[in-house]
């Protein structure tokens, strides 16, 4: 027997949507914003847990004077470890910056598309950046500090962040200088002028930007290691501007002496405060600073 | 009345002979990327002070062809001219002693889409005459304004030199590029479908300035607009799967053209 095939009136209003579709999305919908919220809860928690902890004890004098009591870090400040952190990192970027992004240039711009060297160099720069920070700290001290004789002070250090910091930067600025449009290249180079002209006033000013960013997380990883610099750079007490030829403080290992020694624990927190507050304070600069070369 | 010269490869006929000096002159070119050959044994010549339409269905070669023509086809990852000539005036593009710069330099290219640099208004439009020391440092703006005027921008950006050109429109930032072309002061223009990214406005001023062009340099222009290679050019090379099909004075290709394909791709019913 035929189905009958009835003549249904045109239905009222707006047709139905697929109901277990809906009910998926509005799932999805759910684990977002819970995913999301535990992503922005995590680090805030992580801040405002410092904030509780260290704020009694941030005061102007933590920050200008020298560590004091007993054991050593229980009073007084954490001036030097401040002084010797941004020494090193300063130093470690002049020698790790030029050079990545020296590198990355070579790669991208100068190298053969598509060369085997390039690729092995890059496998290579990735397997550096993967190595962990204590195996760059045992490789300036076995090197530097023994071999070149440069004992343990704040050029040693200096160089081994920087050679920690190098892989970093130099994949990152390779991904920037690839990310800018081949078009971009194109035009500039068919005007007849040299390639290191496109690349100083055309590339480099489009991949600023992402070299800002990799460069200021290459900084940040080597500002907060205690690793790489506990065997070739920081000791427990040091006061004065940081020299070349002498071991600093550094606010990582700073942390780690107070912290292991049993001092008060409330000197940590607000070291470890210190430490993340500048950290932020530098990515909030390096933002602003990208918002206006954007421009 | 003076037309051009075309010598086919597989039959060897002059399907024209030309009167009146040559600008281009190619000989055999034929050009690929790595293993793919994109242009197969091209030969013809380009005339002086005339604009010379390039057209062809697409992926035909267009594009590589005139890339062959500056050099700059070997920009392109594994892009190279395998065989063949192309002479410039006289001149082999590919001579030992050539630089690829110098011949950049001399023809310049207006690609399809519009790249401005990430600079101001004024560095854009001096960034290879700088470099090739064509104008001072301290007479920049008055050499700037010489090439906005020509393309029609000056009053459009007189207050905004020392802007960033990225929010120009579509059409502004094609005239911002012809002038950066022209400022490098080039011997021929070539354009790769320079109106293919632009409203009919726009189009229409950028093939005024074609026209303009035309009294001072060899310009070939890609297009794949059918009208617009009518409007603008007095010659047309109507290429098809990397071979020239036919060549001649563009009412001539148009009233009666030779070849099957060249009429069907006129009337619309191909490519
Ligand atoms: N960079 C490249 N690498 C490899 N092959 C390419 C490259 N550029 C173009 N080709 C190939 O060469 C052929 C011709 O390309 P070309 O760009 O010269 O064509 P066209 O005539 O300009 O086409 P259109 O009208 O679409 O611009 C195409 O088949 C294309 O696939
Ligand atoms: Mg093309």
């Amino acid at each position: 027997m035929a189905a009958e095939i009835t003549q249904a009136a045109p239905a009222p209003g707006f047709l139905p949507l697929p109901c277990g579709a809906m009910r998926s999305d509005r799932a999805f919908t759910v684990i977002a914003w819970g995913v999301g919220l535990v992503g922005l809860v995590l680090p805030l928690g992580i801040l405002g847990f410092l904030l509780i902890e260290g704020m009694a004890r941030l005061s102007w004098a933590f920050l200008t004077e020298a560590p004091a009591g007993f054991p050593l870090g229980s009073a007084g400040g954490i001036a030097p470890a401040i002084l010797g952190t941004l020494a090193l990192v300063a130093i470690g970027l002049g020698v790790a910056l030029p050079l990545g992004v020296a590198g990355a240039i070579g790669l991208v711009e100068y190298a053969p598309e598509d060369s085997p060297w390039v690729r092995v160099m890059r496998f290579g720069a990735e397997c550096l950046a993967a190595v962990p920070a204590i195996v760059y700290g045992l490789f300036g001290y076995a090197v530097l500090v023994v071999l070149f004789r440069l004992q343990i002070s704040l050029i040693s250090g200096a160089l081994t962040l920087g050679l920690m910091m190098l892989p970093i930067i130099l994949i990152g600025a390779e991904e920037a200088l690839r990310g800018v449009e081949r078009s971009l290249r194109e035009a500039a180079l068919s005007l007849g002028v040299s390639r290191f002209n496109v690349v100083r006033r055309v590339i480099l000013p489009k991949a600023l930007p992402g070299i800002l960013s990799v460069t200021l997380l290459a900084a940040g990883h080597a500002a907060g290691s205690a690793a790489p610099v506990m065997f070739t750079a920081s000791v427990a007490f040091a006061r004065g501007t940081p020299a070349l030829d002498a071991p600093v403080m550094t606010l990582p290992s700073h942390l780690y002496y107070v912290v292991s020694e049993g001092a008060d624990l409330e000197q940590a927190y607000a070291t470890a405060l210190v430490l993340v507050v500048g950290l932020l304070l530098a990515n909030g600069c390096a933002a602003l600073l990208k918002r206006r070369l954007a421009r | 009345m003076d037309s051009l010269q075309l010598l086919r490869k597989d039959t060897e006929v002059e399907i024209a002979t030309a009167a009146g000096p040559t600008a281009f002159e190619i000989d055999e070119l034929t050009a690929g990327y790595r293993e793919r050959r994109v242009l197969r044994g091209i030969s013809c010549c380009i005339p002086e002070r005339r604009v010379t339409a390039i057209m062809g269905p697409s992926g035909c070669g267009k594009s590589t062809l005139v890339k062959a023509l500056n050099r700059t086809l070997e920009l392109m990852p594994g892009g190279a001219v395998t065989s063949g000539h192309v002479r410039f005036r006289g001149a082999d593009l590919h001579g030992p002693a050539v630089d690829p710069r110098a011949v950049r330099r001399s023809l310049g290219i207006i690609h399809q889409q519009p790249v401005p640099f990430p600079m101001s208004i004024l560095e854009n439009v001096v960034f290879g005459a700088r470099f090739h020391a064509i104008c001072r440092r301290a007479e920049r703006e008055a050499y700037a304004r010489l090439y906005l005027e020509k393309v029609g921008l000056w009053t459009e950006v007189k207050h905004q030199l020392h802007e960033s050109a990225s929010r120009f429109s579509g059409g502004q930032q094609q005239r911002l590029c012809l002038a950066r072309t022209l400022a490098n002061q080039p011997q021929a223009v070539l354009m790769d479908e320079p109106c293919s990214a632009l409203d009919p406005y726009a189009t229409r001023r950028i093939e005024e300035h074609i026209v303009e062009l035309r009294d001072e340099y060899p310009v070939i222009v890609v297009t794949h607009n059918v009208g617009q290679a009518r409007r603008i050019s007095d010659y047309v090379l109507f290429m098809v799967d990397g071979q020239l099909i036919e060549a001649g004075p563009t009412a001539q290709v148009f009233e009666a053209p030779q070849s099957q394909l060249a009429r069907d791709f006129i009337s619309g019913r191909f490519g």
